[in-house]
């Protein structure tokens, strides 16, 4: 038996002993993904305090509702799903993305090419704040975990060919506030909600 | 070296692992927290049992949901109140979603809704609705960038609010024109991303809407060349936003056009659905793109 189906052997036995409710197997389970977790979580909500929050709701939600898991070898992909919906409670629950009040375009028209001249991290902070919770998280979980369209698709539930389109609009989105930021300023036409 | 590969690269950096790990306080929490935290039991469609049913439990088995089955479509098919007579509801819409938790809860604080007296038209988003008169209404400015999500209250939507007073209610709406078969998921995973089909709901309801919905009356008729599909996004959560109470957030398809009607503050369920139920759907009336709004209010 190799090294890496060893350690798949021992997660799901960690998973199995965990949904049979023994909380040493879980604080194990916990402390091993604790790390991965809150890169993702500190990355969807982008402040430290927040993570932390949706970190500890999510594990606390998984240790509630692991016996609900029907296959243990999915597990990971179960535990990261609860922590972006963790993310997505915690935004909602702050409702730091709303301070948005400019009308961007999505299609921009063709022009210089200004996002290939940004080199700013701060703008794209920026731009990426600006986002809404599901498309950061989207993100997230292709650049920062890597996941392609099928493993997304899986840590969300929803089908490869929707995470892909949706991996898609946050990406023409991010583009669209880059370029918008980028041109001088327009008349801008809103009001803060 | 293309946009879209500028874009990614810029992402590849930004979110690049950098080495931080999770403070050993938010485990340790975690760990607390579960010393006194129940697991909930096995869910009614996982499997409960890992050795196979022999024959004739399988055989019972299949006879018990036959018997349930004929049952269920029997009181479906049988005699009810109103055969006969158009459906004044969206309930039979396979798209409708009705609440998970039909509890009859209201919010305490709730004071009814006045006098739908006056009406809203939008010719910008393409609806109209009643209103209590003296009610404050703000005109959305600028269109709904597709792939983006709006909240209560947003600028982009038509508001109409309780102008002042420690329990106020509101109503945002905002539509956009869909490409061509865009479907309600599709919608809905920009338009209310904290729902399904991510999640079934964000929180626990305070005071679902308890069904059946009605939008646009008439399209539910059939008597309208319109067809609408909507469904009931996030049902009653606590609303942390200004106004404090429940929260509603309906997503409805009508001429290939997308709404979104935010309900927030201090109103009961049948209330929210007294205040949908006037809405008129015009898709045909709102731009195909963006245009500067024309809203028209009428006593």
């Amino acid at each position: 038996m190799r090294a890496t189906e060893r350690a798949e052997r021992v997660d799901r036995d960690l998973v199995e002993q965990s949904q049979r409710g023994d909380r040493e197997a879980f604080a194990i389970l916990a402390r091993s993904r604790g790390d991965r977790l809150y890169g993702v979580a500190r990355r969807i909500l982008r402040d430290v305090d927040l993570a932390e929050d949706a970190v500890q709701q999510a594990l606390v939600i998984a240790w509630r509702e692991l016996p609900r898991l029907r296959d243990p070898d999915r597990f990971d992909a179960w535990l990261q799903r609860t922590l972006v919906h963790a993310c997505y409670a915690e935004s909602r629950r702050r409702r730091l993305w709303t301070v948005n009040v400019r009308v961007l375009p999505v299609d921009g028209p063709a022009g210089p090419d200004e996002v290939g001249a940004i080199a700013d991290r701060d703008e794209i902070e920026s731009a990426f704040k600006r986002l809404p919770p599901e498309q950061r998280a989207i993100l997230v979980l292709h650049h920062y975990l890597g996941l392609e369209s099928g493993e997304i698709g899986e840590v969300l539930d929803i089908p490869a060919g929707t995470a892909r389109s949706r991996l898609h609009y946050a990406h023409r989105a991010m583009r669209a506030i880059l370029e918008a930021d980028a041109r001088p300023p327009m008349a801008a036409g809103g009001r803060s909600s | 070296m293309t946009r879209s590969i500028d874009v990614e690269r810029a992402l590849d950096a930004y979110l690049a692992p950098d080495g931080d790990g999770v403070p050993d306080r938010v485990i340790d929490g975690v760990l607390d927290q579960i010393q006194n935290t129940n697991q909930l039991r096995r869910g009614l469609f996982a499997p409960p049992r890992f050795t196979p049913m022999n024959t004739f439990a399988r055989a019972a088995a299949v006879l018990v949901i036959a018997a349930v089955a004929i049952g269920a479509l029997a009181l479906l098919a049988g005699p009810r109140d109103g055969v006969g007579t158009p459906s004044a509801s969206l309930a039979s819409s396979p798209s409708l979603v009705p609440s998970p938790s039909l509890s009859s809860s209201v919010t305490p604080s709730a004071p009814p809704i006045p006098t739908l007296d006056a009406t809203f038209r939008s010719t910008s988003n393409g609806f109209q609705i009643r209103y209590p008169s003296g009610w404050t209404v703000r005109p959305g400015v600028g269109s709904w960038p597709f792939g983006s999500t709006l909240s209560p209250g947003h600028p982009i939507a038509d508001e109409i609010v309780t102008p002042s007073g420690p329990s106020r209610m509101r109503i945002s709406i905002a539509s956009l024109p869909l490409p061509s078969g865009t479907t309600m998921e599709e919608f809905r995973a920009f338009a209310s991303p904290y729902s399904s089909p991510f999640q079934p709901d964000p929180c626990p309801p305070l005071a679902p809407i308890p069904g059946p919905l009605t939008i646009d009356s008439v399209a539910s008729e059939g008597a309208s060349p319109q067809k609408v599909a909507a469904v009931i996004s996030i049902n009653g959560c606590a609303a942390l936003a200004e106004l404090g109470g429940s929260i509603y957030d309906i997503e409805a398809i009508a001429g290939e056009r997308g709404y979104e009607f935010m309900l927030d503050g201090h109103l009961s369920p049948a209330d929210a659905q007294a205040w949908l139920a006037t809405i008129r759907l015009e898709p045909a009336s709102a731009p195909a793109s963006s245009t500067s709004p024309s809203p028209s209010a009428s006593r």
